[in-house]
This record gives C-alpha cells, sequence and structure tokens, in this order.
C-alpha cells in the first residue's frame, strides 16, 4: 500500500505511544508494510519537519519513495491553473495522481473533500487517515492501514 | 559477470543466484557471508576461465578445508557432501548485430584429501554446452549439446593431457574442455572412441564444432582478466621504502615501489596517475599532494612517499607517509589500483572505508562509479552508509554515467536456513527497489531513538 503524509500533521509521527495514530502509521512504514510516496513541493515541505532524518533512513530503506520533483511540479500547476481543487494543495493532488497512492494521513478538512472528490483521484477511490474524529487509534484507522488496495504498486 | 548463484556453499544453504552489476555492493550484518561470497567469484574465475583448481586459502581469503567450506546444518549436524557455484555472463560480444546470449557456468565441488575439488563443470552458451563430469578424481565423461542434438564420450585414457592434469589428486590444473572438440578427440577413430550420439542425435562433426564457437570464445579469458582481491587490513607504510620489484600482495604493500618504479621509468604515465591519485586526495579531503622522494639523489635508491594536505605546497609542510594518519596510508593501494592505467578488470574489495573519515568515504563512492563501466566491474563488501548514499545520490543526480540498472545492492541477511541473499537495486531517482521487510531495521530504530520517537 502506498500513502501520502501530509507535511502538516507529520509532528503526530513523532510519539512513543502506540495508542497514537500517528505513531502506527509510522509504524507500518518501518516495517515496509506501507510505503511513503513523497516528490515536488511535499518533499521540500516534510524536509522540514521533526522526521526529516526518519524519512532519509525510509529512504535508504526503500520504505519511502522519491517521485520526480519536476513532473510533480509541473502536474501540481496544472491542477493549480484547473482550478478543481478546493484546498490549497494542489502538490498533494498531483502526487497522488503520479504516483496512485490511495491513503493519505491529513487533518486538512478541504484536503480531505478533495482526496475524495472522485474526479480528481479515482480508481481506486482516495481514503484519509485522519485524527480529526479519533485521536486514539481506532478500529477504522486499522482497517485502513491493513488496505492493500490503495496502491498501484505495494 | 551478471550473477552468481551458489548452493551449499559455506552459509549459503539453499540454491540461490545474486545480480552482479557493473557495480555492486554487499551488505549486511557481520558474519553473513559477504566474504565468502567474494571469495566465490575469485574460486568460479580459477575454474571457468583458468583452468585450474581453486585455492580456498588463497589471500585475501581463508576459507579453510572442504568441511569448513561444504555448508553444515544444524539442526541435523551434517555437512553437505558436495557444493555448487555458477555464474551468468553477458554473451554475444563477438556477433555485436545479435541479442546477447546467456552465458553461464556451474561448478560442483566435492572433497579430495581436505580439500574442495571441481567433479562436474557445465560451460553453457544459448542452446550450446559442454559438461565434465569426474569420478572421484579423474575425468569420467564429457556431454556436448547443440540444436542439433547431443553425445557423450567416456573417458577412459587419463594419460594423454600430460602437463594439464587430468587427474586432480598432484595436479592443479584442470583439462581445457574445450580440448574435447578437437577432432582426434570426438572422431570414432579416437582413442575412447569419440562422441557416441544419444537420444537419436546424428553423429557429431565439424557443424557443431562451428555451432560451438561462442561457446568457446566466450569463455577465452587471458589471465589478467583474474578477479584482483583486495585486503580489509592494507599496507603498513614504512618511513624508508629499499626498491624492489613490486610483486602483488593482497594489502598493497608492493604499491609504494610501483608508484616509485613508475615515477623514475614512465613519467608520462606516473603523472596521469598522479593528476588522478591527487584529484581524489583533493576531492575526499585526504590530501592534495603525493611526492617520491629519492634519497642519495639517484633513482633506482631509497625513497620516501611524501604527502601534502590542502594548503602545503611548502616542501616542508610536506609529510612522510608513516607521519600522516592512517587513512591516508590505508586508502592508497586500493585508488592506486582503481586509478592505474592497466587497473585490474575485476575488482573484489573488502572494507574499503576501513579508517577513512566519512567525507572521504562518501569520496571513494564516487570514485567507484567514476572507475566503473563496461570493460571494469568492482564488488565490494561494506558496512559504509557514506559509500552506499554517495553512490544512490550520483546515480539519482547524474553525476555519474552509471545509470540505475548499473548498480546492484545485495543483502545479506541470516535466516533459519542459513544466509538469504537478496537482490536490491537502485532506481533512476535513487529509490532503493526489491528490498526485503526489515531492509535496514537497525538503522531505522537508531534514527527513531535518536529522534526520540
Amino acid at each position: 500500500m502506498c500513502a501520502i503524509l501530509d507535511a502538516n500533521v507529520a509532528h503526530q509521527l513523532m510519539s512513543t505511544d502506540d495508542r497514537n495514530p500517528g505513531s502506527q502509521f509510522l509504524n507500518r512504514i518501518d516495517e515496509g508494510r506501507m510505503l511513503l510516496v513523497m516528490g515536488g513541493r511535499l518533499s521540500r515541505e516534510l524536509n522540514r519537519t521533526p522526521i526529516q532524518e526518519w524519512l532519509k533512513q525510509a529512504l535508504l530503506a526503500g520504505n519511502a519513495r522519491a517521485y520526480n520533483d519536476e513532473i510533480v511540479d509541473r502536474r501540481t500547476e496544472e491542477i493549480h491553473e484547473s482550478g478543481t481543487c478546493s484546498s490549497d494543495d494542489p502538490h498533494i493532488i498531483a502526487l497522488a495522481q503520479i504516483s496512485r497512492a490511495r491513503l493519505l494521513y491529513t487533518n486538512d478538512r478541504n484536503l480531505q473533500s478533495d482526496f475524495r472528490n472522485k474526479s480528481l483521484i479515482d480508481k481506486p477511490r482516495g481514503k484519509v487517515y485522519t485524527t480529526l474524529k479519533y485521536e486514539v487509534f481506532h478500529t477504522s484507522h486499522r482497517q485502513m492501514l491493513n488496505r492493500s488496495d490503495l496502491c498501484a504498486e505495494a | 559477470m551478471d550473477s552468481i548463484t551458489l548452493e551449499n556453499y559455506r552459509c549459503f544453504r539453499d540454491r540461490q543466484t545474486a545480480r552482479l552489476a557493473p557495480l555492486t555492493i554487499l551488505v549486511g550484518e557481520n558474519s553473513t557471508g559477504k566474504t565468502s561470497f567474494l571469495a566465490s567469484v575469485r574460486a568460479l574465475w580459477d575454474v571457468a576461465y583458468g583452468q585450474r583448481v581453486p585455492d580456498f586459502k588463497e589471500p585475501p581469503y581463508d576459507l579453510g578445508s572442504f568441511r569448513e567450506i561444504a555448508h553444515h546444518a544444524i539442526e541435523t549436524n551434517t555437512t553437505a557432501e558436495t557444493f555448487m557455484a555458477g555464474f551468468g555472463a553477458s554473451g554475444g560480444d563477438n556477433q555485436p548485430d545479435t541479442p546477447a546470449s546467456s552465458l553461464t557456468f556451474e561448478t560442483t565441488f566435492r572433497m579430495l584429501g581436505t580439500r574442495p575439488v571441481p567433479i562436474r563443470r557445465l560451460y553453457s552458451y544459448g542452446a550450446n554446452s559442454i559438461e565434465e563430469i569426474y569420478n572421484h578424481d579423474h575425468v569420467d565423461r564429457i556431454r556436448i549439446k547443440t540444436k542439433r542434438g547431443c553425445w557423450q564420450q567416456r573417458i577412459v585414457q587419463q594419460t594423454r593431457f600430460v602437463g594439464f592434469g587430468s587427474r586432480l589428486e598432484f595436479e592443479d590444473y584442470l583439462t581445457p574442455v574445450f580440448f574435447y572438440l578437437h577432432p582426434s578427440l570426438y572422431e570414432e577413430t579416437s582413442e575412447d572412441g569419440g562422441l557416441q550420439p544419444a537420444e537419436g542425435s546424428p553423429p557429431f562433426t565439424e557443424t557443431d564444432v562451428e555451432e560451438m564457437r561462442d561457446l568457446i570464445s566466450s569463455y577465452d579469458l587471458p589471465p589478467w582478466y583474474r578477479p584482483f582481491a583486495s585486503a580489509p587490513v592494507r599496507s603498513k607504510p614504512h618511513r624508508t621504502y629499499d626498491p624492489s620489484r613490486p610483486t602483488w600482495d593482497p594489502e598493497g604493500d608492493y604499491i609504494p615501489m610501483f608508484l616509485a618504479g613508475l615515477h623514475s621509468q614512465d613519467l608520462s604515465a606516473w603523472k596521469e596517475l598522479l593528476s588522478k591519485l591527487e584529484s581524489f586526495g583533493i576531492d575526499s579531503g585526504l590530501f592534495n599532494k603525493i611526492t617520491i622522494k629519492q634519497l642519495g639523489g639517484s633513482e633506482g635508491g631509497p625513497f620516501q612517499v611524501e604527502i601534502g594536505f590542502p594548503g602545503s605546497t611548502e616542501r616542508h609542510l610536506r609529510h612522510n607517509l608513516i607521519d600522516v594518519g592512517y587513512g591516508v596510508s590505508k586508502v592508497l593501494p586500493l585508488v592506486t589500483e582503481l586509478l592505474r592505467e592497466d587497473a585490474p578488470k575485476v575488482l573484489l574489495l573488502q572494507q574499503p572505508e576501513v579508517h577513512l573519515h566519512p567525507s572521504a568515504q562518501a569520496a571513494l563512492g564516487s570514485l567507484f562509479c567514476e572507475v566503473v563501466g563496461d570493460q571494469r566491474q568492482i564488488i565490494v563488501e561494506t558496512h559504509s552508509d557514506y559509500i552506499l548514499d554517495r553512490i544512490r545520490m550520483d546515480v539519482r543526480d547524474g553525476t555519474t554515467s552509471l545509470g540505475a540498472d548499473d548498480v546492484s545492492i545485495l543483502f545479506f541477511e541470516r535466516g533459519d536456513r542459513g544466509v538469504q541473499i537478496h537482490s536490491l537495486r537502485f532506481d533512476e531517482l535513487g529509490n532503493v527497489r526489491d528490498r526485503p521487510v526489515g531492509y535496514r531495521g537497525f538503522f531505522a530504530s537508531e534514527t527513531r531513538r535518536s529522534i526520540g520517537i
């Protein structure tokens, strides 16, 4: 499964408490059971968060995958100019379209709406991992992490 | 070589094949068989190309006798009676307009006395193959296959290849199998009755020999293609060297003599090599100047190797090799081997990062990328993340002519049934592909602890 991490929730991964959804998300990646994808503006944003050292190790371990920044940035510009995004995160939609990652960890409501928008993300539809509804790791979180169909290439 | 296959060899129990590339990096914990793997590459070369029984105790490796080399299954407390090794290589060099055929070689070893000796050798190229089978210590049968059919010859007369050692007991040299393709041997009138058709095949003729031509030429490599094996512990520097004929050794003791010889005998080659050495020295931060200082004012007398550091252009700021950090004296033999004009075609390196600062380790990674190519292969065993990551970045950023497929990462992982070799690769964006679950688990947990998660 491939997943995208919104830089605005990256700090939620900095937890040692297994009841934290961020911690479980990170564990899946470290165990090699979920692939974190990045590229373009999102890579630059993530590299300014407290998890940047961990990200580097995830890349070296093959648990994270970088996509071509230029291609992602170009697609971001196209989405932005089309005006189809309600959020100010077309770079995340662009990355999802290019990488075919269909799980997004974010608490941004506008971005969640965009990610679930069939005209932006489809085949399969996008799923959102969030702590807005449950702050403690919940069955719905587990079910989402256990899905195997949210990526073109796992 | 494009791949290595091993079975029942040292810690490698199940038959498995590892992908080799122009630049192959061996990674994994201690005692997971990386050095044994390197030793297998040289041993395979000896059996396939060198036509000799490999010496598994030849420095820098010492794998012991047969019982130490054949896999020992702990649960049954038994040692395998035979072990096999093989390789695949790109073919088609002789016919550039045709697609490359697969060139493969396999050999099986068993114990004779206390040492391992080959009891079977199989040379293949596309659909053609020649197989030599031993019975105890002598060649027993030859089997040949081409598109037209297959043939077999039982070898009765054991003494005809005097000097090539068709018996293994006292000789280290093996019969070049292609000798069997000589008409005096394969025709019915030969002493052994010649090659006998099997499974309804037509008689073996000159047409079949012609068919085998690519196979024969593919295995015809000169001795200087033999892999160069470097030791992890390298030369101890001396204050003054007495000139002598440089004799190769895996620790690189001969390198100062080699440099001094070049300095006195071939000035243009010396200047070219010196320029490359100093360029690496600057990139790595190790040194910016190397000087051969002749003592007594005459060529051919004792000499010293002096090292200059960035900013130390004045003579008094140069230091004797013995007075500088271990990093310089340990890496100099290795870098010289990599950069010399007549550099070995295949280099087997063990932990080249020993004693080097991370910046120099990273520079070494770039140097590997720079010197490998179609005609040069490097297989390097390392624990250095700086070497590995520099190679990854150079491939990603296009600062090397190496493409993503030109680098192979072999991850050695200990498991219930011995060690498994995982063939990983980089993609063109520097991502690690085909990694097993748990790859670099230690580094992940260490980083998490470091940043407090």
